[in-house]
């Protein structure tokens, strides 16, 4: 007994004293981001320089920025000063020699490259907004990167752009998000309906979506083949399965930063389009030409209508979507305000009588402000969103949840020529709202709640890179909130360039993370996607998670890129279901601990005309918790499981082939079941001797086996496409594609009605035909 | 690029092996409790019900029209077997079956119920009937304030549930139940009582008690259910798993024991 006392103080002692080095070193570093920086300062000459594209006015984001020096031959290629630009296209170099010529050389893919002079005088800050122009570029340009940890090929990173989203075939309006993302080895959905994505291991709580900085809690639609994020309004999408920088907060697992597209710049386009599954109109177009645009698209279901003719079977679920950003840019600030508004409903399993609803809303703004009031470029978030989340059954509403955030962010940022350096701080005012119906009051132990808690996030992170070579970014983050001590959380990556070409890098993430908050769901009823998302009580743990992501990044050439990555995590106190003999409505909790290890390997082979991405993943999830929290089937020893989403095998072949202006594309993916609880048995249980066998009937109760311990089968399924663009006259144009989802119609399980054993499939051969107008 | 017959063929193959992989889901586990049973012999009754239930049917009517079952009851102590008729109820579109025990139980018997599905599946399920001994409370005719002892011997390891109170049907007053188990080093229950201790707990908002007040005909009751070895854990203690949960076969009785008490002076 006094042994584990000691124990506990010590561990309390150690938190402490993390805790104390922790803010101690954040205001020791504080004083390092409001000076000045003079590392390596040659002169005060600073040049501010935004890239968009001649064709719409759309920032272009990784474009080279490259300095020479005037005297020497641009032959030698070796600039200077370099800098990429960023999500808003925009990117900054600073000590330059004042009074000095240099020249400004801009490439960027598929555009061609900008060539002019500058000068930069004592003390001056020169912004320059070039466009480039649509067109072949100079393949043996100079390539450099800065910013590493937005590169696809490092550790837990992948670069998603809307091009990539065209990629896999989908029975939408063109590309969306969620099809793509299910061809990413280490990326599990919950089937083909639920809108839940588990990324390496971790639950769809322990993911954090931003859109354009603003957090939204389920953006994915209750059929897993959309988002609200068409490939029409997605500029990028950053994914970091773990190992994210220091600058997120409140991801255990893993981070989808997306960028919004910003409405043309130069001109009005609209598209109508309709599909099996959807339709959806697309507006956009400049509000003052070059400086202020408008993107509006919304798209609404069609499915529960349609789907009954082509497949012979119930659909029933709906969703919408709508998405408005608008987009102001000047020689000061680039800011853009965003709104989403996302509603789903329907019915996971058919025939269940079981309604769930989501629904997200989102405004906020975010700018960047790079004027000379501002001796470094500053960038802040603000918004709102709400999530909200219920279940019901004829109608009547069971249990709710409902997660509101008020947000605002700042962050600054300044770069030298080997040292670039973040910092920022947030508050985010989270209300939960969790409110359960009387049947589930009884034994669950989560209660009704209703509660605010305001956090504070400050982080800091460098990024030295002395050369091409070498890069190391290290970072601490920080939250604090008034029911828990300060977290600490220091997170490194490390990225190496083998032969200083960029063909050969490997790189390495670790990181610690945590999260307020953990989702409470029925993990053995796959039918049901309501989740509590329940804040921890105060001064308890909070779930936290341990990352560490080593990757080998290998290309060959221009066209072929290969990519290997191996992943462990190991989480503490998550949230998972009590077990239970009888299935019952009510969720008991208990903490349970989860390593997770796997690998994923990518190949890339693209070339015009032909794209061939195939992936593989293994992954091995182990939840760890003692019996006795656990409860039935176990007495007191640790006992180990494989949860619902611990998939191990995973091969996906994603392939794109031009040819007589057809495009033909084709996704093909394998992967094995996934755990899943076994039925015992349906009971009427007779409560002798108080009940009588000849007089009561008995109270009906379905019996659960031990939990996890079958595996659904393996899953594959091929969809193929042919998509063709016809131009109807100078300003119109006509897409179509023709495809196949489950063209072999494999019977791909999803899950079986506890009450009846009936097997519920996923979606079976289903052609489609999406027509898109666009003036 | 030239293409050799071989290679359609493989294609073909390929295409066609992918969808015929093994795709069964088997929800249900059919290997394990292929019955469920709720019953139990009662020592004072000639008459005894058990709910024989297929695990493996669903809630549906037509799935539990008929249950493939054979249940025999042997008394392993005389050597004797009996095939137990059935009866079935519809209840709420689900059929339930009982089958049928009628004659005498034996106390202190060793009985054997065997349900047998077509396919030979089985199940067995044993008790040992309570030895149903004379219960003896000591002394006879006792102070209100003397303390008794209330006697059950042998019993050879079943438990004893006890109860108190003022009258001997059920709408009388009682206190709160009081397990007994059995000492395991010895073959007998006994509860140590005070008349007024157990009289302030089965009318607890008394707070002075009268004996001779409360008490009728100076007389209180002992009521007790004596279990089958191991039937009363069986019942009563937190399920641990789903098949234990399902197989609820035992034996018991239950008395009621009127004891004088003198009230004079209390």
């Amino acid at each position: 007994m006094r042994n584990q006392k000691g124990h506990f103080y010590q561990k309390r002692l150690k938190i402490l004293l993390l805790n104390a080095f922790s803010i101690c070193l954040f205001f020791y570093l504080l004083p390092v981001f409001f000076t000045p920086l003079q590392l390596v300062a040659k002169g005060n000459g600073v040049i501010r320089i935004t890239v968009t594209s001649a064709v719409d006015g759309g920032p272009l984001v990784g474009a080279n920025v490259l300095l020479f020096d005037y005297d020497n031959s641009l032959s030698e290629r070796q600039p200077s000063y370099y800098c990429v630009t960023n999500r808003d296209g925009f990117c900054e170099i600073r000590n330059l020699t004042t009074g000095k010529v240099y020249v400004l050389r801009i490439t960027f893919i598929g555009h061609q490259p900008y060539q002019g002079e500058i000068v930069v005088n004592d003390g001056e800050i020169v912004f320059q907004r070039i466009e480039l122009v649509f067109g072949s570029e100079d393949l043996n340009e100079l390539v450099v990167k800065q910013e590493r940890y937005i590169t696809t090929g490092e550790a837990g990173i992948q670069r998603i752009s809307s091009q990539d989203i065209s990629l896999a075939p989908s029975p939408g309006t063109g590309g969306d998000l969620a099809s793509f993302l299910q061809s990413i080895p280490g990326i599990l959905s919950s089937g083909d309906r639920g809108g839940e994505y588990f990324i390496r291991g971790g639950t769809p709580d322990q993911n954090l979506v931003l859109v354009d900085g603003l957090p939204v809690v389920k953006p994915f639609h209750i059929s897993n083949l959309f988002s609200a994020f068409s490939d029409e309004v997605v500029e990028f999408v950053d994914l970091y399965a773990g190992g994210h920088d220091a600058s997120f907060d409140g991801a255990a697992s893993a981070v989808l930063d997306i960028g919004l597209r910003q409405g043309n710049m130069k001109e009005f386009s609209t598209s109508v389009a309709a599909s099996p599954y959807l339709m959806s109109l697309h507006v956009e177009g400049p509000i003052k030409k070059d400086q202020q645009s408008l993107l509006v698209s919304g798209r609404q279901s069609v499915i529960e209508n349609v789907g009954p003719y082509i497949t012979s079977q119930k659909h029933p679920i709906r969703f919408s979507d709508l998405i408005a950003r608008y987009t102001i840019i000047d020689e000061a600030v680039s800011c853009n305000i965003t709104g989403i508004y996302t509603q789903d409903e329907g019915e996971i399993v058919p025939n269940r009588n079981l309604d769930h609803y989501w629904s997200n809303s989102v405004i906020g703004a975010r700018c960047l402000g790079y004027s000379e009031a501002f001796n470094n470029p500053v960038e802040f978030t603000i918004g709102y969103t709400s999530f909200i989340n219920y279940e019901s059954i004829e109608n009547n509403r069971e249990r709710s949840n409902k997660l509101s955030q008020k947000y605002f962010r700042i962050q600054f940022q300044k770069i030298g020529n080997h040292f670039t350096t973040k910092s920022g701080f947030g508050l985010n005012f989270r209300r939960y709202d969790i409110a359960l119906s009387e049947r589930f009051t009884q034994f669950i132990s989560v209660d009704n709640i209703s509660k605010e808690i305001p956090a504070a996030h400050f982080f800091i992170s460098t990024e030295w890179s002395k050369s091409q070579k070498f890069a190391a970014q290290s970072g601490i983050s920080s939250r604090l909130t008034l029911d828990h001590i300060p977290t600490f959380e220091p997170r490194i990556r490390l990225s190496w360039s083998l032969w200083g070409n960029n063909q050969s890098i490997l790189s390495l993430a670790l990181g610690k993370y945590t999260q307020i908050h953990s989702g409470i769901s029925n993990e053995r009823d796959i039918g049901s996607v309501f989740k509590i998302l329940k804040p921890a009580e105060p001064n308890d743990p909070l779930q936290s998670s341990l990352h560490t992501i080593l990757n080998y990044d290998q290309k060959f050439g221009q066209s072929f890129e290969s990519d290997i990555e191996l992943f462990f995590k190991s989480d503490d106190h998550i949230a998972v279901s009590k077990w239970t003999p009888e299935a019952r409505t009510e969720i008991e909790t208990t903490f349970a601990t989860a390593q997770t290890y796997g690998l994923d390997l990518r190949v890339l082979f693209d070339k015009n005309p032909v794209m061939i991405s195939v992936g593989y993943g293994w992954a091995k999830i182990t939840y760890q918790s003692k019996g006795e929290r656990l409860g039935a089937w176990l007495n007191g020893e640790l006992f180990n499981y494989s949860p619902a989403h611990d998939q191990r095998h995973k091969v996906n072949v994603l392939s794109s082939y031009n040819v007589f202006g057809f495009n033909l594309r084709s996704n093909w993916e394998l992967s094995t079941g996934t755990p899943y609880t076994q039925i015992f048995g349906f009971d009427f249980f007779v409560n002798i001797p108080s009940e009588v066998p000849q007089i009561d009937p008995g109270t009906a109760r379905l019996l659960y086996n031990e939990p996890f311990g079958e595996r659904l089968p393996v899953y594959h399924r091929l969809d193929l496409s042919v998509e063709k663009d016809l131009k109807l006259n100078s300003a119109t144009e006509l897409w179509f594609s023709l495809g196949i989802m489950n063209t072999y119609n494999r019977n791909n399980v999803f899950n079986f009605d506890v009450n009846t054993l009936q097997r519920v499939d996923q979606t079976p051969f289903f052609p489609y035909l999406v027509a898109k107008l666009s003036l | 690029m030239y293409y050799n017959r071989n290679d359609f063929l493989f294609l073909i193959i390929v295409i066609f092996l992918f969808p015929s992989c093994d795709n069964t889901l088997e929800p249900l586990d059919k290997n394990e409790g292929a019955f469920s049973v709720y019953g139990y012999l009662d020592l004072n009754h000639n008459e005894h019900f058990f709910r024989v239930r297929d695990l493996n049917s669903p809630f549906t009517l037509k799935a539990t029209e008929q249950i493939d079952a054979t249940v025999i009851l042997q008394n392993r102590t005389l050597g004797s077997s009996k095939i137990l008729p059935s009866e079935r109820h519809e209840y709420k579109g689900v059929f339930q079956h009982n089958f049928i025990f009628s004659d005498s139980a034996y106390a202190n018997h060793q009985y054997l119920m065997t349900i047998k599905r077509s396919d030979g599946t089985l199940i067995e399920l044993q008790t040992t009937t309570p030895t149903k001994p004379k219960p003896v409370t000591q002394p006879s005719n006792q102070n209100c304030d003397e303390t008794g002892e209330f006697i059950l011997s042998p019993t050879n390891g079943g438990t004893v549930a006890v109860r108190f109170g003022l009258g001997p049907s059920k709408n009388d007053p009682w206190g709160p139940e009081i397990i007994l188990y059995r000492d395991p080093d010895q073959n007998y229950i006994t509860y140590i009582f005070n008349p007024r201790d157990e009289l302030s707990r089965i009318v607890p908002w008394n707070s002075q008690i009268d004996c001779g007040a409360i008490l009728q005909n100076e007389t209180f009751y002992i009521s007790y259910t004596h279990y089958a070895p191991g039937f009363y854990e069986l019942l009563f203690n937190e399920p641990s798993e789903s098949f234990r949960t399902t197989q609820l076969f035992g034996a018991l009785y239950k008395d009621t024991l009127a004891v004088r008490v003198d009230t004079r002076g209390s």
